[in-house]
């Protein structure tokens, strides 16, 4: 539901591509060169070893900062940090909510 | 021979205040060493400071090598740079749950009053995430004789809404619970409920108390607009190949600009410091600090 142009045109423009998550998940976690081999199909929870329990707060802190997202505690889950993938999907829809 | 040239040496003093002694690390303009013996020499830097208004928790920590670099540089250039601890945090007196927010803006006055002290005719505030938003506020509460030789104000990747600042901070406590379901989950939510109630809640060695919870939630980066006369130079990093303001920053910049107040934005490359568990820098935030001071404060 579009309630207006310049809003559409500002989510179009702020849609973050899979891209920019593997980026962002390189800057909080500090992956270094290793984030190059990262794609949507990688696993995260329970095989990036930098991806313990604060890690997950401060990916949370920076997908709120970065994408101008609100994430509610409920939906915060294990599934959303599954993989690459379903961490992208899970922004995606916050932002088309 | 390099005395004349060098920076410093930083000396850590303690400033009086009117719910204890806060610590503040001074940083003295090359040659302002010796301001007992003569501070109108015309050896005591270009007379002015930059008072840092730190973040919360422990973003400050991660903050302090920033300063200390920045702190360095700017004394080349003739600026001092004065570093306090908020009442309750690092050597400051007091216990994080002893801290108020209306003690933090009093340690904000009490900070560019040494300044002055010190020979400082013209003041720049450099408001760090949260503290960005503790030195807007201070800046619409002071009286004149206190805010009018700051002439300038600088923010580093300010946070834009306390509640949310405060949410992420809760769901470090929550970060445990991230895989049990969630009839049993806690949420920010319950925890805020505990404190209202009075409960003790210690989040990552920090005791958050109602007190400080409702004053910090309150906080709207939006309605806390600057005024005119004050030049303001709102500063973000980021990591991406086309550096850009944050889109929530934009929108509380648009919200500022519809009154009277002209702030400047700036992004420069670098890596989000405050969040980072390694000690990092960001050296090109520094150099744009550096430069955007001197433009304000060289006058």
């Amino acid at each position: 539901m579009t309630h207006n142009g310049t809003q559409a045109a500002r989510r179009i423009q702020t849609m973050p591509s899979v891209q920019d998550v593997i980026g962002l998940l390189k800057d909080t976690l500090q992956l270094g060169e290793r984030a190059q081999g990262f794609s949507d199909n990688t696993r995260l929870l329970g095989h990036v070893p930098e991806l313990d329990s604060l890690a997950v707060v401060n990916v949370i802190t920076a997908l709120e900062e970065r994408f101008g997202v609100v994430v509610n505690d409920d939906e915060i889950s294990a599934d959303a940090f599954e993989t690459v993938g379903t961490l992208h999907t899970f922004v995606v829809a916050k932002l088309n909510a | 021979m390099t005395s004349s040239a060098d920076a410093g040496p930083p000396a850590g003093r303690f400033l009086d205040t009117a719910h204890g002694r806060i610590f503040c690390m001074h940083w003295p303009a090359v040659g302002d060493g010796a301001v007992d013996s003569g501070a109108g020499s015309g050896a005591a830097g270009i007379g002015a400071a930059l008072v840092v208004v730190p973040p919360f928790a422990e973003e400050m920590n991660r903050c302090r090598r920033m300063w200390s670099l920045l702190a360095a540089q700017l004394a080349r250039d003739g600026i001092a740079t004065l570093i306090p601890d908020l009442h309750g945090t690092g050597e400051s007196e007091g216990d994080f749950a002893d801290a108020r927010w209306e003690s933090w803006r009093d340690d904000v006055a009490a900070a560019c009053s040494f300044a002055r002290q010190q020979g400082a005719r013209r003041i720049a505030l450099l408001g760090v995430r949260l503290g960005a938003l503790l030195a807007l506020d201070w800046l619409r509460r002071a009286p004149g004789n206190e805010r009018g030789d700051v002439t300038q104000l600088i923010l580093w990747q300010p946070v834009l809404d306390g509640k949310q600042h405060l949410n992420q901070f809760l769901r470090l406590k929550l970060a445990a619970g991230l895989r049990q379901t969630a009839a049993a989950k806690e949420t920010t939510g319950t925890l805020r409920e505990k404190v209202a109630r009075g409960e003790r809640l210690e989040v990552a060695g920090y005791e958050l108390t109602a007190e400080l919870l409702a004053a910090v939630d309150a906080l709207d980066a939006r309605t806390l607009a600057p005024g005119a006369v004050l030049r303001v130079d709102w500063l973000e990093v980021s990591t991406s190949e086309a550096p850009a303001l944050l889109p929530a920053s934009e929108r509380v910049l648009e919200a500022w600009r519809a009154g009277d107040a002209r702030p400047e934005p700036g992004v420069v490359r670098g890596e989000p410091f405050w969040t980072l568990q390694e000690i990092t820098i960001a050296p090109e935030l520094n150099t744009r600090t550096r430069d955007v001071a001197a433009q304000a404060l060289a006058a």
